[in-house]
């Protein structure tokens, strides 16, 4: 039976029903996140963790000590001279960005991206726009000065999590959903509605909170796309700017392109404004400042995804 | 009173400013000053400054700070060099912001012609079928007509059916008839074949086979 009969038949139920419908967590089919992950994370909360300590436990798995290092050595993470040793990577990269490559690295691992039905949607296509939001959500909070800027780098990459899920997890109908998007001219959240009766922010809070991310990760994932008002929060307000100038730089999901190019004149912008009077923003200046990562962005897509 | 009531002079002091790239200076002292502004200090000024050795995005945001403070546009040729190293180097919205702020015309970006072009084929070749409506809406020059169906028959050959449709959509070009019956005759050879192709299954082919006359609403005249 189609899955939207099934959605019609069950209008009155909520979000979490055609969640649980959709991916069925009784039989384990949601990912779940290495244990090394866990064992990181509670290591890096504990602040007398010496950098040998982490080191050890990363060292477990080889092949993400390698990754970790060629990633810190990329242009992207700012490499000023070569890190030759794994525990200097730790004190370069900080613990924090550490963490959020480790949990980058196990999510490209998580999700394979094996469904030749949909070439549009392969990794390297997903994972370079989840790159560039995080990494323009993490440069826009350092330049405005904002603390835990690694916290806004963690919600651009996840923002989109809920596509992948669809994807894998329903590709046919996820097709559909799209050709329905450029049919009708309407929007990605919309089509995924009328296809599945949740959208891809509902799935990816899902999985947020099955994963245990924090309330501020599961507010960006869920309103990313959401009309700004006095109820944004500034992290939503940055890592929606950081998709904006991702998909206009070039690395957004084919179908996801913006119709309106002229980034200097997003609501965002009016936002920030109203609601950071003392960055004196000049919207121009950070386009222009920030137009030029697309090569950076892709040497890390390309590490991240060599076997 | 008029602190640079010599216009020599005060053509002399902006001309020191736009060669020192001190545009705060500069922007306070035509704000403050009711001269004219020596156009041809600041066009000399956007050639220098195209020419730095700096990152595109600097000389970029220097001469976008140029225009606003003077309000004195370029001149063609040197926008048109401007324009055609945004083409080749940056990304769209770069061009939006240009296309604004100098008020580039339709004719110079008919001069850039082949440059547009290439830019489209980049698109096409990404799979990024919106940024050919927004080009073609930035500059009113179409992607060619033989371009396109290169593109239709490319996405259709790798099982692209969302960037064919994106891309019909956003030109309003049809697919040529003959274009889709080469395809199903190239389809029906592989799947008599029975041996798996470029790493997709008899069954995929069959898949797709049923996509491809269900998105271009073409029939198999092949077929018995």
């Amino acid at each position: 039976m189609m899955l939207q009969e099934q959605l019609g038949r069950t209008q009155s139920s909520d979000k979490a029903e055609i969640l649980k419908r959709l991916f069925n967590p009784r039989q384990q089919q949601l990912p779940s996140l290495p244990t090394l992950f866990g064992e990181l994370e509670r290591l890096l909360d504990n602040p007398f963790s010496s950098n040998r300590k982490i080191a050890d436990l990363v060292k477990k798995d080889p092949s993400l000590v390698s990754k970790i290092m060629q990633l810190s050595n990329s242009a992207l993470y700012g490499k000023r001279q070569e890190v030759k040793q794994f525990e200097n990577a730790i004190t370069y990269l900080g613990t924090s960005t550490l963490q959020n490559l480790v949990l980058q690295i196990c999510m490209v691992r998580l999700f394979p991206f094996n469904n030749s039905d949909l070439p549009e949607f392969d990794a390297a296509t997903f994972w370079k726009h989840a790159l560039a939001t995080a990494f323009y959500s993490e440069l826009l909070a350092k330049m405005f000065k904002f603390p835990q800027s690694d916290e806004f780098y963690l919600g651009g990459l996840m923002h989109d999590l809920g596509k992948i899920m669809l994807y894998q997890y329903h590709p046919d109908r996820y097709e559909e959903a799209i050709l329905l998007q450029l049919e009708e001219q309407i929007s990605g959240i919309s089509a995924e509605i009328k296809i599945f009766g949740v959208d891809h922010t509902d799935i990816g809070v899902f999985l947020a909170q099955a994963w245990q991310f924090s309330p501020t990760i599961q507010s960006i994932i869920s309103n990313h796309h959401s009309q700004f008002s006095n109820n944004t929060s500034l992290p939503v307000a940055i890592v929606s700017l950081g998709n904006s100038l991702a998909n206009s730089y070039g690395m957004g999901l084919p179908w996801d392109q913006p119709r309106d190019l002229a980034l200097h004149k997003l609501p965002v912008w009016e936002w920030i404004i109203q609601n950071q009077p003392q960055l004196d923003l000049d919207p121009e200046q950070v386009i222009s400042e920030l137009s030029q990562h697309s090569s950076d962005i892709e040497q890390s897509v390309s590490i991240l995804l060599t076997h | 009173m008029d602190k640079y009531q010599d216009q020599t002079s005060y053509a002399k002091s902006v001309r020191e400013l736009v060669e020192q790239r001190r545009l705060t200076e500069l922007d306070q002292l035509v704000k403050s000053s009711k001269q004219l502004i020596p156009e041809t200090a600041i066009r000399l000024g956007y050639q220098k400054y195209l020419s730095l050795d700096l990152s595109f995005k600097a000389r970029f945001f220097l001469l976008l700070k140029l225009k606003e403070i003077t309000a004195i546009n370029p001149g063609d040729e040197l926008l048109l060099e401007l324009s055609r190293s945004v083409i080749q180097e940056q990304p769209l919205p770069i061009l939006v912001l240009l296309k604004d702020k100098f008020n580039i015309s339709v004719p110079l970006f008919k001069r850039l012609n082949k440059d547009i072009q290439a830019m489209y084929r980049s698109f096409m070749t990404n799979n990024q079928f919106i940024q050919v409506s927004l080009l073609q809406e930035l500059t009113e020059i179409s992607p060619g007509e033989e371009l396109v169906q290169t593109f239709y028959l490319y996405y259709l050959m790798n099982g692209k059916f969302i960037s064919f449709k994106g891309l019909l959509k956003e030109t309003n070009i049809a697919i040529k008839t003959e274009n889709v019956q080469t395809i199903y005759m190239l389809f029906r050879k592989n799947m008599s074949s029975k041996v798996p192709y470029n790493g997709h299954s008899p069954e995929n082919y069959q898949k797709w086979y049923k996509k491809l006359t269900q998105v271009t609403g073409i029939a198999d005249e092949g077929e018995d």
